[in-house]
């Protein structure tokens, strides 16, 4: 129910990579918080299941680590994909973080506090997208070197243990919380894109979300295909 | 267009319903988490936690040897090698003491203290504590049945029970009377009496001990010195001392230690 129409131009947001890539790390964050959580229910709740209880939380174990690997994995091809491919390294380039940045954060919070007429004009990714995907760096980095350790715990001191449990727990409750808050209602629940915003899906962004959201990277791309021959393709990541 | 918006309206109806109920699904899901996080543990106590928590990890934490349960409780046994060694008489080797002491807590010190000879075998018996009857079946935990594992020698066609000193036993009066025992720290060193008194009491006590001791490995394994079947544990217990988690440990470990904070054997 996007007010952007189908027939409308559209630009490229996510490539086929991408997007397999966010499908791989929904699908496996969901299940990781899911069987994750579950061992911070109630006793009294499992033992209502009865045996079956007993069957669940043995498959929560291994669905947990099922998902933790293939996150891991993802985590692994995605740093591989910034490294070597152009359209990772292209990725990697317009996330690092500007002092732009902090000019876009303050006309942004101006704006939202009615003491600025116009939204900042913003780039291909805005100062939230990119605070959003550095702390999937750390926060990876935090639950899969703990994850490991509880993995392989024989191996481990468990004062060590205890630490990677506490950090693994505080680690997760922090990426839910962003994740729902700060993805899922900031992304989707977005009155631009309610009720859902498809570029993870189809990879697409409509012209009119990219003059509202990323004007910046629409007026470049509009220049780059107006320099470019007549007859020419759109390259890059421009014109879908 | 009219056409598509009549039927379009029960369809934006069933999004917006459908988005409201993953809203407030994800809204109460992170209320939770909150709570989780800062409310639900604030007054509770370990034991209240501990019994609400849900399984985990249980296949590494779970003692094969009741530890922390019946031992604390020291002192039932009654053996009277306790009134001078005390509860806790193990206490050379720091590895090793806290496992012996739980031994000590449900097996006389004879069991171990006194090794048959090549070709005898002795009897073992559970005698209840206080009254000494023979148990005919064990009731309780692991550890504490409520009884004592007593070693019998045959003599003379008469069961002799290994953790009774008839003949310590007036000398051991003796010097409790003469407040010798238990604790005596070497301020009766000048007294000629109950200097010898404490030699020939060490003597005829010690008399039939063994110079080395029964060790684990005898007994934790399959046709060990104690037949676990006739000591009236459950087939599965009985194969589980033979075979299981502590049997297991002491066929591939010889030496023990004591962990370090570091050390990543600390919680096996």
């Amino acid at each position: 129910m996007s007010r952007h129409g189908k027939s409308e131009k559209a630009f490229v947001r996510l490539t086929r990579s991408e997007r397999v890539q966010h499908a791989i790390m929904f699908v496996s964050t969901t299940l990781l918080i899911i069987t994750g959580f579950m061992l911070m229910g109630e006793r009294s709740a499992v033992d209502l299941l009865g045996a079956a209880g007993k069957t669940i939380f043995y498959w929560r174990g291994i669905v947990h680590r099922i998902a933790a690997a293939a996150v891991t994995a993802v985590c692994f091809y995605h740093l591989y994909y910034v490294m070597f491919k152009a359209d990772g390294k292209s990725w990697f380039r317009d996330m690092l973080p500007k002092p732009r940045d902090l000019v876009d954060a303050y006309q942004n919070v101006m704006y939202m506090l009615g003491l600025r007429k116009e939204r900042p004009r913003l780039d291909r990714f805005t100062y939230l997208e990119k605070l959003e995907y550095f702390s999937v760096y750390f926060g990876m980095f935090i639950v899969i070197s703990t994850g490991a350790m509880m993995w392989t715990q024989s191996y481990w001191p468990k004062f060590y243990l205890d630490v990677a449990d506490a950090l693994h727990l505080g680690e997760a409750t922090l990426a839910a919380l962003a994740i729902i808050v700060g993805h899922i209602f900031a992304v989707h629940y977005n009155p631009h894109v309610y009720p859902m915003n498809r570029a993870f899906i189809d990879g697409k962004i409509s012209e009119t979300l990219m003059k509202e959201e990323h004007s910046l990277w629409y007026e470049r791309i509009i220049a780059e295909e107006a320099s470019k021959p007549a007859n020419g393709a759109v390259g890059g990541r421009g014109n879908a | 267009m009219h056409k598509g918006g009549i039927a379009g309206a029960p369809k934006k109806f069933f999004v917006h319903l459908t988005m409201a109920i993953i809203f407030i699904l994800l809204a109460a899901f992170s209320a939770w988490l909150l709570w989780l996080t800062y409310f639900r543990d604030a007054s509770q106590s370990e034991e209240a936690l501990a019994k609400r928590a849900v399984p985990r990890r249980e296949m590494v934490y779970e003692p094969f040897h009741g530890a922390g349960e019946s031992v604390l409780e020291g002192g039932k046994s009654q053996s009277w090698c306790l009134k001078c060694h005390k509860d806790y008489s193990h206490s050379k080797s720091k590895e090793v003491r806290g496992i012996l002491n739980a031994h000590s807590f449900f097996m006389a010190c004879e069991v171990c203290h006194i090794v048959p000879k090549e070709g005898e075998r002795f009897e073992y018996k559970w005698l209840q504590r206080g009254s000494n009857l023979t148990l005919t079946e064990l009731k309780g935990k692991p550890g504490d049945y409520g009884g004592t594992i007593v070693p019998f020698r045959a003599e003379k066609g008469v069961a002799k029970r290994l953790d009774e000193n008839a003949s310590a036993g007036p000398l051991l009066d003796e010097a409790v009377a003469a407040n010798l025992l238990p604790d005596d720290t070497g301020k009766n060193e000048g007294n000629g009496d109950l200097r010898k008194l404490k030699d020939r009491l060490n003597t005829e006590i010690h008399k039939d001990l063994s110079a080395k001791p029964v060790f684990c490995g005898q007994c934790h394994k399959e046709n060990g010195m104690l037949d676990f079947t006739r000591l009236l544990y459950s087939p599965e217990r009985a194969q589980r001392l033979e075979f299981g988690d502590g049997a297991t440990i002491i066929k591939q470990y010889k030496e023990f230690y004591l962990p370090t904070l570091h050390d990543a054997r600390s919680h096996q």
